[in-house]
């Protein structure tokens, strides 16, 4: 029974997260086991791979924080609805010196995301047993991490604000939140204009190293659309820009996928009002080919208000998934059932098909995605008449 | 409702709150006369600053008798939640394992509807979590298997792994095998196949339909699916449940198998007749009325006076064909 091999597994990585955390480049090693796509994530449930995520990233506080780990951290606090995996991002986050600017707008929406589902917990190790010796909770480590930065003082307004919302939190976290505000407005100068610890520069957003136009490695990606059309990923995507999302209908996060196809309707639906949406195809691919058939995206896109035409479609693999998973280089990985973690990740294709600008890991706003859209239609025609201007000379 | 109907029917519900209100006399007399008794065993019941009132007294005194507390709490009720210190004295007895079985029964099911009233339940919710992972190991059987199954359909990690450990015979099990395989089974994001087969494996039919039920959200599991809707020894009900199962996974594969089992006299009638309905009312009309030879055969089935119920399921198939 493959469950045995994966508690082992799960007890083996928390060894070494621990030994990692002690480690002089412990930091960056530590930072090198975070993508979802790396095979030590394979064949895991999803309860798993929050238990790793969540302990993995509670142990930057020891370490450091590196560059490179922060977008991981933003993404749990943006997106994560299990309490054990936003509580350790908020640990984690103690090992920066100063936090990026769009950090405490993060982590006040974490305590906003996770307020119903909080539970007590603790990073004493990988799997504590019952009674825990130094228990905690998300929330209780959110407003902890406030408090460690002069964000307490920037954002006494918001706490302060939370702190009249008794009903919402128990005694205990109400508790570290006073203490929090208390500390805050004991900071010298406490404003907006914040001292050392807070909050400057910005977290970095996308990545470099977007895949080229596909050339063979896509030539044998089949793909079905929402009523059972077959396509070749290879023809339909160019001739013209494309947005590109992928997500499942299993999906259980709220901020995820779902969130994901309803910015993409509010995308078709500002194209259609400025008479784009025949310029440009909206699509979104399933991570999970096997169980998203056809009327299961339909339903799903539909649900979330999108409207289907020639230009707006949704897809599953048919044939071809590994190749499209590479070329992408997709933010996920798979348990015995199904996806069992993935990032946000939309691509903005060129109408060759190439990657021209990709938006992954954070939350990206619809507005964000329709003005790069337009400067991509505006560089290809730009192009073009470039191109007719030299074949007319 | 005339003018005379209207008097009457106030002046009833006048006599109904009047009597409410003496009911609720008589029960706060009686109350009080029981927290008197109770008060000078206070020391031993609880901090001063909580025994403020005969409600807490009460519900704090595990020597009064089961029913004086169950009937307090039911008279709680709805305004459980309300105060904060109704909800901290039900769960200091739901955790109390020296406390009356029942009353701790009681308490749980009055937190459980408490913490329906979602906001203004969120202060007590991880208090009321741990008190439930306290009941993972009690002795008590009810709590333990309620408590599980609460904390189960919360995807709650703590249980999830205490129900993985006990499965794989490293640690007690709180339930019963094939109930925490089916508590287990209500997250689809583990990976619980290998433990819905060995549910399949069971004696009891009740159980090998929990377990194709939930093969539903397993891709992987198409081939046993097909392989139990196929499988004439099995029972009708456990074929009828694969077949939905399969259905929900795979509709093309499906209809295939179930067009096959549609017109197989030797097959069980319920079986056929179901696959039959759904073929009708389901299944894509191009792929069942397309298949001229299917439809053919269906129709010899609806004069089939050996299987009446299954030719009446047939004629129905073969009335819906649409018009082409």
């Amino acid at each position: 029974m493959s469950a045995d091999v994966r508690a082992t597994a799960v007890s083996v990585f928390g060894a070494l997260v621990d030994d990692l955390r002690r480690q002089p480049d412990g930091a960056a090693q530590l930072a090198e086991l975070l993508p979802e796509n790396l095979p030590h994530h394979a064949g895991r449930s999803s309860a798993d791979m929050v238990r790793m995520r969540g302990y993995l990233l509670a142990a930057f506080a020891d370490t450091g924080l590196p560059d490179a780990a922060l977008p991981f951290l933003i993404e749990s606090l943006e997106t994560g609805v299990d309490a054990y995996e936003v509580a350790g991002a908020a640990i984690g986050l103690r090992g920066t010196a100063t936090l990026p600017a769009d950090v405490p707008a993060a982590l006040l929406r974490a305590v906003d995301n996770i307020g119903g589902s909080d539970a007590t917990m603790s990073f004493e190790s990988i799997r504590p047993q019952l009674p825990y010796a130094r228990p905690t909770t998300a929330l209780t480590e959110l407003f902890r991490t406030v408090g460690c930065f002069d964000a307490s003082a920037m954002l006494l307004p918001q706490l302060e604000r939370l702190s009249r919302e008794r009903e919402r939190f128990p005694k205990a976290v109400l508790a570290e939140l006073r203490h929090v505000i208390d500390a805050g407005r004991a900071r010298p100068g406490n404003s907006a204009a914040a001292g050392d610890r807070c909050c400057g520069g910005s977290m970095p957003r996308g990545r470099a190293g977007d895949p080229p136009p596909p050339g063979q490695e896509l030539r044998h990606v089949e793909l079905q659309d929402q009523d059972g059309r077959v396509e070749l990923f290879e023809h339909y995507f160019r001739g013209r820009p494309a947005v590109v999302t992928f997500f499942y209908t299993r999906c259980d996060n709220p901020f995820k996928c779902s969130a994901t196809i309803t910015k993409l309707a509010a995308i078709q639906r500002s194209l259609r009002t400025q008479q784009a949406d025949a310029r440009v195809t909206l699509a979104a691919i399933s991570y999970d080919p096997d169980f998203d058939i056809p009327e299961r995206l339909r339903v799903y896109g539909a649900d979330r208000g999108v409207v289907f035409d020639a230009s707006t479609r949704f897809f599953r693999a048919t044939s071809g998934f590994a190749e499209l998973r590479r070329w992408f280089d997709l933010g996920v990985n798979y348990g015995g059932s199904t996806v069992n973690r993935h990032q946000i990740e939309v691509y903005l294709l060129d109408s060759d098909g190439g990657v021209a600008t990709s938006f992954r890991r954070s939350q990206w706003h619809a507005d964000t995605v329709l003005r790069a859209i337009a400067d991509l239609l505006s560089d290809e025609a730009t192009t073009e008449s470039k191109q007719q201007a030299r074949h007319s000379c | 409702m005339n003018e005379g109907e209207s008097e009457r029917l106030a002046q009833q519900l006048r006599q109904d709150l009047e009597e409410a209100e003496a009911e609720r006399s008589r029960y706060l007399s009686r109350l009080l006369e029981v927290a008197a008794g109770s008060r000078e065993r206070r020391s031993e019941l609880a901090p001063a600053d909580v025994l403020d009132s005969p409600a807490m007294i009460v519900l704090a005194d595990r020597s009064q008798p089961d029913g004086e507390r169950i009937e307090l709490m039911d008279r709680l009720g709805a305004s459980l939640s309300r105060d904060p210190r109704y909800i901290e004295a039900m769960l200091r007895i739901l955790t109390d394992r020296g406390d009356s079985p029942d009353v701790r029964e009681a308490a749980l099911r009055m937190l459980g509807s408490a913490s329906f009233q979602v906001v203004r339940f969120r202060p007590h919710r991880v208090a009321y979590i741990d008190a439930l992972r306290e009941l993972i190991t009690d002795p008590v059987p009810e709590l333990r298997d309620t408590a599980v199954g609460v904390l189960a359909q919360e995807n709650d990690e703590v249980v999830q792994q205490a129900l993985l450990n006990g499965l794989q015979g490293d640690g007690p099990l709180p339930v019963g095998r094939a109930r925490a395989i089916e508590l287990l089974a209500e997250d689809d994001h583990l990976d619980n196949l290998p433990w819905l087969q060995e549910l399949f494996r069971s004696d009891e039919a009740s159980d090998r339909v929990a377990a194709v039920r939930y093969m539903g959200s397993y891709p992987a599991a198409q081939d046993d699916l097909e392989s139990v809707l196929r499988d004439k020894r099995e029972s009708a009900t456990v074929r009828q449940q694969s077949a939905a199962s399969l259905r929900f996974l795979a509709p093309d594969r499906f209809e295939a198998v179930a067009k096959e089992i549609a017109v197989d006299v030797d097959d069980d009638p319920a079986v056929r007749s179901a696959c039959l309905h759904t073929l009708s009312r389901l299944a894509d009309p191009a792929t069942v009325y397309g298949d001229t030879e299917f439809v053919n055969r269906v129709a010899e089935v609806g004069r089939d006076d050996a299987a009446p119920e299954v030719a009446k399921v047939a004629r129905e198939l073969v009335e819906h064909q649409p018009d082409s």
